[in-house]
């Protein structure tokens, strides 16, 4: 359909013998929110440094705009935008000082938007950087983007400390963004109802491995979440049944999750000595824990 | 009208689709209504107007809600047909969690069929008047 933004083919990271990334491939398209998730060191940082030029692939590549992303010109590097763990602005700088010294790097850039932007958050333009807090860097750091207007965003954890409000705000930047200007964003975070707000398409990184890459209302129609009683019959069940993924007792009932479009499971269980009580999609945050979470035995509680 | 919950347990997604839903069992949206833009529904709820567009697609295909080009999407007239078991559900749910409740509170059977069929005789003698 639409030309990709980034363009990632069997990307292979190796630090010394650990593999970081393994043969991932993926693409984003022009306007696009891609929300690339996993626990901390699964290999989202590894990707986004190899996007950002910092490190090389080991093997396959990684192009933006069509171009390998370790040999970037600058006039392309200027249509990016990188956020990572808090924002690198200078501190001594006012705000007004700080779009004096953005202005020149930037070919669109706009003083009436980042005035705008500043004037909406409730700015003072004389402030230092410095003394503001986080969630109003974050809102200084924004109106930057606003105002040279870059093609791509790489937001790594942009809400990271963020308290509420600031995050709200953060999300208006960034559905407006989506709406009005068609911008392409890949996104790292680890707050995943803000993700199903946003997000386009999920990526999973998990152990290296890009274990999930689609669609973000098709990814919630494949998982279901069913309820049975707990009377019924379920040790053979995920035997006969492969889309099953687990079963769990939860006190009051049994837990079972699905990987299935269909959902006729009374059908499916009609031979069966299984009473469903309920069926639910699941929110993101539960399918990522059940495809990348830890399978512990027991419970922390028997041992402290 | 369309809130998102957090804590809830189910995929925003799904949410605003039983939203919508639910506004149509309990008459809060009818037939020929007008729903929100999808840029007025993105913003309110500060949630991807595609997310929106592929909400408002699934509805369509349920023929819960059709759209006019360039005027809007409106409730459809098929709509209460389609929605009268699911208004049977919700109104068994809220049974169920008073009955639920009654247990807890030590009430017996009985007490519990008593007081339900007073209310309910109470709440139709005062709509006919």
């Amino acid at each position: 359909m639409s030309e990709p933004i980034i363009e990632i083919k069997g990307l292979t990271k190796y630090y010394g013998k650990f593999c970081a990334l393994k043969d991932v491939n993926l693409k984003i398209s022009r306007g696009k929110v891609y929300a690339l998730l996993g626990r901390n060191g699964a290999g989202k940082s590894s990707l986004i440094k190899i996007l950002t030029g910092f490190e090389d692939p080991s093997q396959g590549s990684a192009k933006i705009f069509g171009t390998d992303c370790d040999s970037l010109p600058p006039e392309f590097r200027a249509t990016i935008a990188y956020l990572v763990e808090g924002q690198y602005l200078y501190g001594s700088m006012s705000i007004t000082e700080l779009k004096n010294f953005s202005r020149p790097f930037y070919k669109n850039w706009s003083d009436g938007i980042f005035d705008k932007v500043i004037k909406y958050f409730n700015l003072k333009t004389k402030s230092k950087i410095g003394t503001l807090s986080r969630g109003q860097r974050a809102q200084v750091y924004f109106a930057v983007i606003l105002a040279y207007s870059p093609e791509l965003l790489i937001l790594d954890d942009p809400m990271l400390g963020l308290d509420t409000a600031a995050r709200r705000d953060i999300l208006e930047v960034i559905v407006s963004l989506i709406h009005n200007q068609k911008k392409t964003v890949l996104y790292s975070t680890h707050i995943l109802n803000e993700v199903e707000r946003v997000a386009d398409e999920i990526g999973i990184i998990d152990n290296g491995k890009l274990i999930v890459n689609c669609d973000y209302t098709d990814l919630i129609k494949q998982y279901s979440e069913i309820r049975i009683d707990k009377n019924s019959h379920v040790d053979q069940l995920n035997k006969k049944f492969p889309f099953i993924l687990s079963i769990k007792d939860d006190f009051d009932s049994f837990k079972i999750v699905v990987k299935n479009e269909n959902e006729d499971f009374a059908e499916k269980f009609k031979n069966e000595d299984v009473k469903i009580l309920s069926i639910n999609k699941m929110p993101l945050e539960n399918i990522f824990l059940e495809l990348t979470a830890e399978k512990y035995s027991g419970s922390l509680y028997d041992i402290l | 009208m369309i809130k998102i919950d957090f804590n809830s347990n189910t995929p925003i997604y799904a949410q605003i689709i039983e939203q919508i839903k639910r506004d149509i069992a309990l008459g809060l949206l009818n037939p020929g209504d007008k729903l929100p833009s999808v840029r007025e529904l993105s913003a309110k709820l500060l949630i991807n107007p595609n997310t929106i567009i592929k909400i408002y697609t699934e509805l369509e295909r349920e023929s819960i809600i059709y759209t006019k080009k360039g005027v809007g999407s409106f409730i459809s007239s098929q709509t209460v047909k389609l929605i009268a078991p699911r208004r049977k559900k919700i109104i068994n749910e809220l049974i169920e969690k008073s009955y639920i409740e009654a247990v807890h509170l030590g009430m017996t059977n009985a007490e519990f069929e008593k007081i339900s069929k007073e209310k309910i005789d109470e709440l139709i003698s005062e709509k006919k008047t």
